[in-house]
């Protein structure tokens, strides 16, 4: 380009009719590469890794439809490497991978969903005090005993409660199976995705997965539209069935309990606010003559007018 | 003065008499023929005599000048024949032929020059040839030599007389009365020569005697009255002059002269009515317009006068007086734009007269100028040092300029001059009166009892007046004087508040407070008055009527707020008030009446103050204000410092109180400031406070168990046990034990599932402890249970306890 400029300069007006000459012999532009969406959120179930890339494919087109920009959908089942512009990702990636939010899924209007610890059908005991020792499918993400035992047990239990099943599955679907298949006794999954298993626990409402730009060098333009129509999107699947406006407060319960020891937690002990009263007050008061005053004489000395003028 | 003078002018007439015939003396013989015409001469004469008293003149001086014949024919006959010399001489005189007789006279007196017959002719024919001088130095060589001839000491007196030499003349008249003591027209003429000597008491003396010879003679008539006005006999000159008037009802000097006294009488309307009659004589008269103006500017119709006055500088624009007068009618009146000019005007014509420059500095006073006015009055007074009353107008410039020294030194001035004078007399009162008022202001009151005693002396029985010596006669402490003084005041002006205020104030210093209480009301209700309110609330309070004084006082502060007696009394009420139910407990509102009290604190002396503030104190930390309890214990650190620099005597706190007390409410206040570390520190140096059941020790206790929780909190174990350790050797406390043990756990040993479990039952924060134990031992159920007992109670940790409560239960499933 500077080159060109350059040349510009030199030869003037004769070389830049040749340039335009050169411009208009290009033909039609090329068509522009579609934009990447992907889905990588393990804990969120799909029956299979063809419904999560349809899943991703018809987010794509909503997102299309709405932005006018050229984009494909890609499901991820471990996670995705380059080629990637946006992705939807769950709360625990969310957590550690930092990229940029743009939208918080939802649920009926709701940013979070009740995770379910589900057992099989050989499984005793209907309550965590119960499952003690148990062989748990751990969630298929980062951290996973801090995710169980500090977020979604809120730390009422020590590290190792439950015991380990014989494989780590590697999303919603893989655990569940395991507890189907009896290789494992219980699960956390989403509410609302356990279908044909017992539900002993209802954990507290966890955050659901965020839609991110994972490619930082989008031309803002693009990250602007693409992110005022996500939240027009509203593609269910068996977790969440649509999009809003993003808020870190949702997810900052989780990234504490991720962030911290695998530890159980009890208070330490308060103290009582003293209750005695202060002591009475005495009085000593030597109360004295009441301390009275009249006027000065002189204030009212009386000065007789002095006589009419004369003459 | 001016009036004097004029009247002096107006003398009427001299009374003139004909000069008395000279007796021949000695006989001589002569020769035949001069005998004879001698004797045709004497016929002669005495026939010119007669015809003379007959009233025939030409023919009496017909027969004189051939008896002059006769007698010249007797001295070519005889030129030694002496005696007819002195006839010729005579009868020269009689026919007013005085140069003819000159030479024939000094002839004779060539002869016989100690001849006194011939010198009295000569004297005489020389005066009537208008040789005045010569003839008078004969006839006073006759007088000196001889009595033989009294007329000529009539001559003479008339002569000095006409001369204007009265005091030559007097000796005259007397020589020549003595001698001719009936001789009632020259008795006149010495009146009046008296007169004019201006020795009335004689003059009128003298008229009198005239008087009884002549009683129609309106002169004299006129006369007396003049004596009588001159000798201030006003009613008697009135007499005098109305009879003269009712003889010549049209005499201006009578008409003039009647009004005159009726001037000096002050009965103006009847001196106005002969003014105006007097003008109507004389319309173009100067005194009468001009006193006709002065008696109806006293009269105090200023319009008439301006006019009369106004016709009177027309007349004479050179003369001051009407000036100077109109410019005072407006003066009076307060019209000093007005008065300006005329006196500007006087002061054109005479700039020095005092009066003009009196009246003129009394022009800068009401106009202000009160340092132009002092010096104008000086200048009056330096040029008329004798008058009192330009001194007295000089004190009273230099007190309007509030220089009451040097009002005092001109009014004493002005009291040497004229004591009697009823203006000088009251310009003094008022001096006195106000350089007592400054005496008292200072301090001095026995000087100002001394200046009132002078000014009461001044105007006798001013109630105004004993009622001010009364109030300063208690500041000097003479209370019995005092209340006499009040009580005459109150019995000259039984309706003066200021009397019955005084009264007050003496019935006060003498005990009697109830009468005193009555009198400050009845003052009060005479005429408003701060002092006499004060004086109601003051015998108020020490009658011990409290809430009513509180009254009173709290209304009147709202009315004056300036009164600094109310001011302080009102601060006395309200403090007393609070103190007496200081041991009842502290309320509101005794918080407010001590702020009331303390809000004049500035005016309490220092015990006052220290009680209050120590009241203020007690009060606010009863209240559990310690901000407004740390405003009066430095306050009361103030005044309590006062007491002892200035050794008062008397107590703030009773006898037996303990000296360490203030520190102890100093240790109370820092806790409730929260300063607990400064409070144990005060307090635990206490004596009382190592005494468990003294509020020195229970102090300590509750600020031990505050500062072993602040150092729990803020994770100072070590401390926090220390602390609740000491507490609780003040005595067991349930709260503190179960505080302890926190601050404690989780030492070993001390088995804090059942302390706790205990403590529960009385401390809520030991249950939720209880809770704690429990869920470290894996005992979530039960831990489940404390922690929700403990949220319950609403306590401070209740959120948290419901937290972990909730928790429990949603991972347990606790209390499904």
């Amino acid at each position: 380009m500077r080159w060109l400029l350059t040349l510009s300069l030199v030869l003037g007006p004769a070389v830049l009719g040749v340039a335009h000459a050169q411009e208009a012999d290009a033909g039609p532009a090329a068509e522009a590469a579609p934009l990447v969406v992907g889905v990588y959120a393990p804990l969120v179930f799909f029956a299979n890794s063809s419904a999560r890339n349809q899943y991703a494919a018809n987010v794509a087109q909503a997102l299309s439809a709405a932005t006018g920009l050229p984009m494909r959908g890609r499901g991820f089942s471990k996670g995705f490497g380059d080629g990637v512009d946006f992705a939807i990702v769950g709360a625990t990636q969310l957590a550690r991978a930092g990229y940029t939010p743009l939208a918080q899924a939802t649920w009926r209007g709701k940013a979070k969903r009740p995770m379910v610890l589900v057992v099989g059908g050989g499984v005793v005991g209907g309550n965590i005090g119960a499952l003690q020792g148990a062989k748990l499918a751990r969630p298929p993400v980062p951290k996973a005993e801090a995710f169980v035992v500090n977020y979604l047990l809120q730390r009422q239990v020590d590290a190792g409660y439950f015991g380990a099943a014989a494989r780590k599955p590697a999303d919603a679907q893989g655990a569940l199976s395991l507890v189907r298949l009896g290789r494992a006794d219980a699960t956390f999954t989403f509410a609302g995705s356990e279908a044909g298993l017992r539900r002993v626990f209802t954990s507290r409402p966890m955050p659901l997965p965020a839609f991110v730009q994972v490619r930082r060098d989008i031309p803002p333009e693009t990250v602007a539209k693409v992110k005022a129509a996500i939240g027009q999107v509203s593609v269910a699947n068996p977790v969440f069935d649509g999009f809003m406006g993003f808020s870190a407060r949702v997810h900052s319960g989780l990234r504490g309990a991720l962030g911290a020891g695998i530890k159980r937690s009890t208070p330490d002990p308060v103290v009582a606010t003293p209750r005695r009263r202060l002591p009475p007050i005495p009085s000593f008061l030597e109360e004295g003559e009441p301390a009275v005053m009249l006027a000065p004489a002189a204030d009212d000395l009386h000065i007789p007018d002095p006589p009419r003028d004369a003459f | 003065m001016y009036a004097r003078l004029f009247l002096a002018g107006l003398l009427c007439g001299a009374l003139s008499f004909p000069g008395g015939d000279a007796t021949a003396q000695g006989r001589y013989v002569p020769q035949g023929a001069a005998q004879r015409h001698f004797e045709n001469g004497e016929r002669l004469q005495r026939q010119g005599d007669d015809l003379r008293q007959d009233g025939d003149e030409a023919g009496a001086l017909e027969r004189y000048r051939e008896a002059a014949e006769a007698f010249a024919d007797a001295i070519d006959a005889d030129p030694a024949y002496i005696e007819a010399y002195g006839r010729l001489g005579r009868v020269h005189y009689s026919t007013g032929d005085h140069s003819k007789a000159l030479p024939t006279l000094e002839r004779g007196l060539q002869r016989e020059k100690g001849n006194q017959d011939l010198n009295f002719w000569y004297g005489q024919n020389l005066v009537g040839a208008g040789k005045v001088k010569e003839g008078l130095r004969a006839l006073e060589r006759v007088a000196a030599e001889t009595d033989r001839f009294p007329e000529v000491y009539a001559v003479l007196g008339n002569q000095y007389y006409a001369k204007g030499d009265f005091a030559r003349a007097r000796p005259a008249f007397a020589q020549y009365l003595r001698l001719e003591p009936d001789a009632t027209a020259a008795r006149a003429k010495y009146g009046n020569t008296l007169f004019k000597l201006r020795e009335y008491a004689k003059a009128l003396a003298e008229f009198e005697a005239v008087r009884l010879q002549w009683p129609d003679n309106v002169l004299v008539w006129v006369n007396i009255g003049n004596c009588h006005y001159q000798l201030g006999a006003y009613p008697k000159a009135v007499e005098t002059l109305r009879e003269a008037l009712e003889r010549d009802p049209e005499r201006q000097s009578v008409l003039f002269n009647l009004a005159q006294s009726y001037f000096q009488l002050e009965d103006y309307e009847a001196a106005v009515t002969y003014y105006r009659r007097f003008l109507g004589f004389k319309p173009e008269s100067f005194n009468g317009h001009y006193f006709l103006g002065s008696a109806l500017m006293a009269l105090g119709d200023d319009a008439g006068a301006l006019a009369s006055l106004a016709k009177a500088r027309e007349l004479r624009p050179k003369i001051v007086h009407p000036i100077y007068k109109s410019a005072l009618i407006h003066l009076a009146a307060g019209r000093t734009d007005a008065a300006a000019p005329f006196l500007s005007a006087a002061a054109r014509l005479k700039p020095e007269d005092p009066w003009v420059l009196s009246a003129q500095g009394t022009l800068a006073r009401q106009q202000g100028r009160l340092d132009e006015a002092a010096a104008r009055h000086r200048g009056a007074t330096e040029r008329l040092p004798t008058n009192a009353r330009l001194h007295a107008n000089l004190a009273l410039t230099e007190l309007r300029a509030r220089r009451t020294g040097a009002a005092g030194v001109a009014v004493e001035r002005a009291l040497k001059l004229d004591a009697e004078d009823e203006w000088v007399r009251g310009a003094a009162a008022t001096v006195l009166a106000s350089q007592a008022k400054a005496a008292a202001k200072g301090g001095d009151a026995k000087g100002a009892d001394t200046l009132l005693s002078r000014a009461i002396g001044l105007r006798p029985g001013d109630a105004r007046l004993l009622a001010s010596r009364a109030l300063v006669r208690l500041d000097a402490g003479l209370k019995t004087l005092a209340l006499t003084d009040a009580r005459a005041a109150t019995k000259a002006a039984p309706k003066d508040a200021l009397a019955r205020y005084a009264l007050g104030r003496a019935l006060y210093a003498a005990g009697d407070l109830e009468a005193a209480r009555d009198a400050f009301v009845t003052a009060n209700s005479q005429q408003p008055m701060d002092s006499a309110v004060a004086g109601r609330g003051a015998a108020m309070l020490r009658l011990g009527a409290i809430d009513e004084a509180t009254v009173v006082l709290e209304a009147a502060h709202k009315a004056a707020p300036d009164a600094k007696p109310i001011r302080l009394n009102r601060a006395a009420a309200h403090y007393h008030r609070a103190a007496r139910r200081l041991a009842k407990g502290a309320t509101a509102r005794d918080a407010g009446d001590l702020k009331i009290a303390l809000a004049s604190e500035g005016d309490l002396k220092p015990l006052t103050a220290a009680r209050v503030n120590y009241a203020a104190l007690v009060v606010a930390l009863r209240r559990g204000d310690g901000a407004e309890a740390r405003q009066y214990l430095a306050a009361l650190g103030r005044h309590a410092a006062a007491l002892r620099k200035q050794k008062v005597r008397g107590r703030y706190l009773t006898r037996r109180t303990s000296p360490q007390h203030v520190e102890y409410l100093n240790a109370f206040t820092n806790a409730l400031l929260k300063r607990y570390d400064r409070a144990y520190a005060t307090v635990e140096g206490l004596r009382a406070a190592k005494k468990k059941r003294r509020p020195e020790a229970k102090l300590a206790r509750w600020l031990l168990d505050r500062l072993g929780v602040a150092a729990f909190k803020a994770g100072r174990r070590k401390e926090a046990i220390e602390r609740l350790a000491a507490a609780q050797r003040f005595g067991r406390d349930d709260a503190t034990e179960s505080n302890l043990l926190a601050a404690r756990y989780p030492t070993r040993g001390q088995r804090y599932e059942r302390r706790w479990r205990a403590l529960a039952r009385k401390v809520n924060e030991a249950a939720f402890n209880l809770g704690v134990v429990l869920d470290r031992a894996g005992k979530h159920e039960a831990a489940w249970k404390a922690y929700t007992r403990y949220a319950k109670t609403g306590g401070a940790y209740a959120k948290r306890a419901k937290e972990v409560a909730d928790a429990k239960a949603r991972i347990f499933g606790f209390g499904r």
